[in-house]
């Protein structure tokens, strides 16, 4: 057996122990007697603690030696005459920051959480949540090929759907976990198109060989012509769906009916940028394809735009830091666009942070208005000059009623995306009912119930 | 490949046991004893099967094992091949699952007698070298449809698609036998004739249709739905998971037709693609749990013939790969499913039943299983979607598109079930509602099996893989033939001109 190498030791312990903790709580579940909410949070924060010193380590590691980047290969999970799924992870000047960001808030977020969330009867389920959140992040930030981040990707994306849901008891949050869920899978697909397409043209998945990397963001791709262009607008679509920038972004406000501290590390804080990660990653590849670049630059212009001002008229703290990161996921996209990745990276860091913050502190925002209101007898003074008013009244009253309605984007995908294929679902299922009802033989029996289709959001809200 | 006779008539004994095993429950009445003995003998079964393929492949896996009870072995009865070795304990497994976690109001003697015909079927289907024994293995796994076991209410379309599969197989394999001439039925003797030109292109048609008929694929695919709906969703374990048409495609269509496949491989391919969207759509909007997972039962047992019919390994071994993902995905779903409605009884998807509180294990298992099915890394499904998506990519690109998405709609079809199911206020009934030991035995042993081999698949894939690598032979074989041939007509065209 060949000895590893401390940085290869530091990273295995980096993707294991989440792993191993994330299991211990979920075997927890079936025991006769739950464990204390001291022992759950004790085995949250003691494992991302021990992945923090080790990101520490291996941060120190890397000055010490000198290096741009460490490639740990554990061979291949499995292999098929030349195709074959390498297991190797990739520790460079993208992965690192990103993954410390990633420990450190999550860290954080698990010992506010064993506060925030004390007595609630979902307390372990949360933090079984947080570490499967937690293992698939490092997975995916981790991930020295694209097959490893796309597994890391849809486990984010299950653990962020499941946290939504949190609050089961209530249609709400169900109704949007299923949406958020709806986009997510939509956004995958351009993923696994593309995991796929850089097998077929590069003839292997590692980020090393496709894209030449020798220390990022500097690299040849191996891929060439049309297929770049193709592969970038996939994972732009991919991205797109991830970091909810226009026309996916529909989902963020309603993902805040989960705990807040999950808004906190998710959609302030990290989960929210693993698109713009996607599209740093794939920096050498992007680099090539003016198309993508002028698509990326589009969209995050016009997130940024769609998020400030759909922001201003939420009446909800939690949805008005929703649009507001939307909007500065936006303009971290033009960076990219603009290849300008350290300054995107930069721009990550604090934003994460500084929403984690604000996401935590929302709930208590109210209470301290009205502490502020008491201090100054009642007359709390405006909060300042915005360029709004700049614009003719009839304007702004235009671009408030249009913000009101979130600009129409939503309803305008239902409507033109998604309706057709429903409407013609629905009738080729009630002629399957009608016409196999009307075969079988069996006791009698009403005829089928025709499928009709489901009141949208707005007129379940009217009736209820 | 090379073939031996076997030390030992393991395979005989195996279709011995089990119809000795049937000729006892046929005249049993009591049901319990007839679940315990069940359970037991097919933890003996399932023992006896791992060891033989563990024996099997440590002899080394490029031979065949001829059964030393067949009257000849130039024409074997019985014939152990890697296919076949890796079929048969999961089968025999699946079988143990379903006798233990049935629920009590589905359990009675008819339904174990059912599970039995359909074991010994999938036994007689994966090993027999023979026609009669492959068409004698086909009608086993469609008699559970006469027995009536299970609900009263029945599928008429069901039935007449079944029972006409299986006469139209007969059909088939007459045409088969006569092949040669004379009256042949050993599978080896007729892989050694020469294809015929239209006359055999046209038995492996009708061949397609049965296979069509039998795995419920576009545009034979009414009846899947029809089943659930009306008999439960344990019927899928019996009737599809087997999945007797893909192995009448391996193990008849494929060696005996390597010409005619050359063209009718990628229309199976493209008209099951279909099946596998249109499942997906369908399965979107249906309010019914019951017909929700019989359009996902379509939907994915439609994706192992696109695999099938991919003309790269990847594809290939993806397919077989994901024959068994889906087979054990299924077989649990289904019991999840049964368990459910046992219950709280019949599911619609408009409403919320609020049982995740009351039963959190049935809940992750159902979100397990359901998600394994459309490729949750870390479960054996993920594999099999990484291998045919890869496969049908280089076969045929703008498939391997609709695949993704076809799984997306799936794997949201399953979230939508799910939170349907255990999402909601929250209906306390006074009843225990989680699982029961036997119904979370059952279910574990299965999350096992696709958590198992999801974090170590190498094994698997490995011997999948040398088995899509032998039909692979196949085809390039008969490419190579069918150059010599038009070469052969081209020269002789050329002389004619001169």
């Amino acid at each position: 057996m060949i000895p590893l190498s401390f940085p290869e030791i530091l990273t295995l312990v980096i993707v294991v122990v989440p792993v191993l903790a994330m299991l211990l709580l979920g075997a927890l579940f079936v025991a006769p007697k739950r464990p204390s909410e001291r022992f759950v949070s004790g085995v949250t924060t003691g494992a991302l603690s021990l992945v923090f010193l080790s990101v520490l380590a291996l941060v120190v590691d890397f000055q010490l030696r000198d290096v741009d980047q460490v490639i740990v290969h554990f061979g291949s999970w499995f292999t098929l005459d030349d195709y074959h799924f390498p297991l190797e992870f990739l520790v460079d000047g993208l992965s690192l920051p990103f993954l410390l960001l990633t420990v450190v808030l999550t860290g954080l977020v698990a010992r506010f959480s064993s506060k925030y969330l004390h007595r609630d009867p979902g307390f372990q389920r949360f933090f079984f949540l947080l570490l499967l959140f937690a293992s698939s992040m490092i997975l995916l930030v981790l991930a020295g090929s694209i097959d490893l981040l796309f597994a890391g990707w849809e486990m984010v994306g299950l653990a962020s759907v499941l946290l939504i849901a949190f609050f089961d008891r209530r249609r709400e949050p169900i109704r949007n976990a299923l949406r958020t869920f709806a986009i997510y899978r939509w956004s995958d697909v351009g993923l696994l198109a593309a995991v796929v397409l850089v097998h077929h043209y590069a003839q292997t998945s590692t980020f090393g060989l496709a894209w030449g990397q020798e220390h990022w963001p500097s690299g040849r791709p191996r891929i060439e012509g049309a297929p770049v262009h193709f592969i970038s607008l996939l994972l732009l679509l991919a991205a797109m769906g991830k970091s909810a920038q226009v026309p996916f972004g529909g989902w963020l406000p309603r993902a805040m009916e989960g705990p807040t501290p999950s808004s906190a590390i998710f959609y302030g804080g990290i989960s929210i940028h693993a698109g713009a990660y996607l599209l740093l990653r794939a920096a050498p590849l992007i680099d090539r394809s003016p198309t993508a670049k002028i698509a990326i630059f589009t969209v995050g212009l016009l997130t940024a735009l769609y998020g400030t001002m759909v922001g201003r008229v939420q009446s909800d703290a939690k949805n008005q830091l929703a649009y507001a990161a939307m909007g500065q996921v936006g303009l971290i996209f033009v960076e990219i666009a603009l290849g300008l990745r350290f300054l995107a990276l930069l721009h990550i860091a604090g934003h994460a942070s500084v929403r984690t913050l604000q996401f935590l502190r929302a709930p208590s925002v109210l209470q301290e208005f009205h502490r502020i209101q008491a201090g100054k007898d009642g007359e709390v003074g405006a909060s300042g000059l915005h360029y709004e008013l700049l614009l003719p009244a009839r304007v702004r009253q235009a671009l408030y009623s249009w913000a009101l309605v979130r600009g129409g984007v939503e309803s305008a995908v239902e409507r033109y995306a998604l309706a057709p294929f429903m409407s013609a679902a629905r009738s080729l299922e009630n002629f399957e009912q009608r016409w196999t009802h009307h075969l079988d033989r069996g006791e009698a029996e009403e005829p089928p119930e025709r499928v009709l289709p489901q009141p949208s959001s707005l007129e379940r809200k009217v009736e209820s | 490949m090379n073939q031996l006779v076997s030390e030992i008539p393991a395979l005989s004994l195996l279709v011995l046991s089990i119809t000795g095993f049937l000729v006892y429950l046929f005249r049993e009445t009591d049901r319990d004893r007839a679940r315990l003995a069940s359970v037991i003998f097919s933890v003996v079964l399932t023992s006896a099967s791992l060891g033989l393929v563990t024996w099997f492949f440590w002899r080394g896996d490029d031979v065949r094992w001829i059964d030393p009870w067949c009257p000849s072995t130039s024409r074997p009865w019985l014939v152990l091949s890697p296919l076949s070795a890796v079929l048969l304990p999961f089968s025999a497994l699946l079988s143990f699952c379903v006798l233990l976690g049935t629920p009590r109001r589905f359990f009675d003697v008819d339904w174990a007698r059912s599970v039995w015909l359909v074991l010994l079927s999938s036994v007689l289907l994966a090993t027999g070298e023979n026609l009669f024994l492959l068409w004698i293995g086909f009608a086993l796994g469609v008699a559970p449809l006469l027995l009536r076991g299970g609900e009263k209410k029945s599928s008429f379309v069901a039935r007449v698609s079944l029972l006409g599969s299986t006469a139209l197989l007969l059909l088939v394999f007459s045409f088969l036998a006569s092949r040669g001439g004379g009256f042949e039925t050993s599978l080896r003797a007729l892989a050694e004739l020469e294809e015929d030109g239209a006359r055999d292109f046209w038995i492996a048609v009708s061949l397609v249709v049965v296979v069509f008929l039998r795995s419920g694929v576009f545009p034979f695919h009414s009846w899947v739905p029809s089943l659930t709906e009306r008999q439960g969703s344990l019927w899928i374990s019996l009737l599809l998971v087997p999945q007797a048409g893909a192995l009448l495609l391996l193990r008849v269509g494929m060696p005996l037709f390597p010409e005619s496949m050359l063209s009718l491989l990628p229309f199976v391919a493209r008209v099951a693609l279909l099946g596998t969207l249109y499942g997906a759509l369908l399965g979107l909007v249906t309010r019914d749990l019951r017909r929700a997972l019989g359009w996902l039962v379509v939907s994915q047992a439609s994706l192992v013939l696109v695999g099938l019919g991919d003309t790269n390994l990847e594809g290939l071994t993806g397919a077989l790969v994901l024959w068994i993902a889906v087979g054990v995905s299924l077989t649990g779903l289904g019991l999840a499913v049964a368990s459910v409605e046992t219950r709280v009884g019949s599911i619609d998807l408009r409403k919320y039943m609020g049982l995740g509180a009351q039963a959190p294990l049935l809940s992750a298992s159902f979100l397990i299983l359901g998600l394994a099915i459309v490729g949750l890394p870390g479960t054996l499904g993920f594999i099999a979607e990484d291998l045919v998506v890869h496969g049908s990519l280089e076969s045929y690109p703008a498939m391997g598109i609709l695949i993704v998405l076809a799984t997306a709609v799936n794997g949201f079809s399953v979230f939508r079930a799910y939170v349907s199911i255990f999402g909601g206020p929250e209906q306390r009934s006074g009843l225990p509602m989680d699982l029961s030991r036997r119904e979370g035995g059952a279910l574990a042993i299965l999350l096992l099996v696709l958590l198992g081999f999801g974090i170590v698949p190498r094994g698997l894939v490995e011997i999948e893989g040398r088995v899509a690598e032998q039909r692979m032979h196949l085809r390039e074989k008969a490419i190579a033939d069918l150059a010599l041939e038009q070469s052969g007509a081209l020269d002789e065209a050329r002389l004619e001109s001169r």
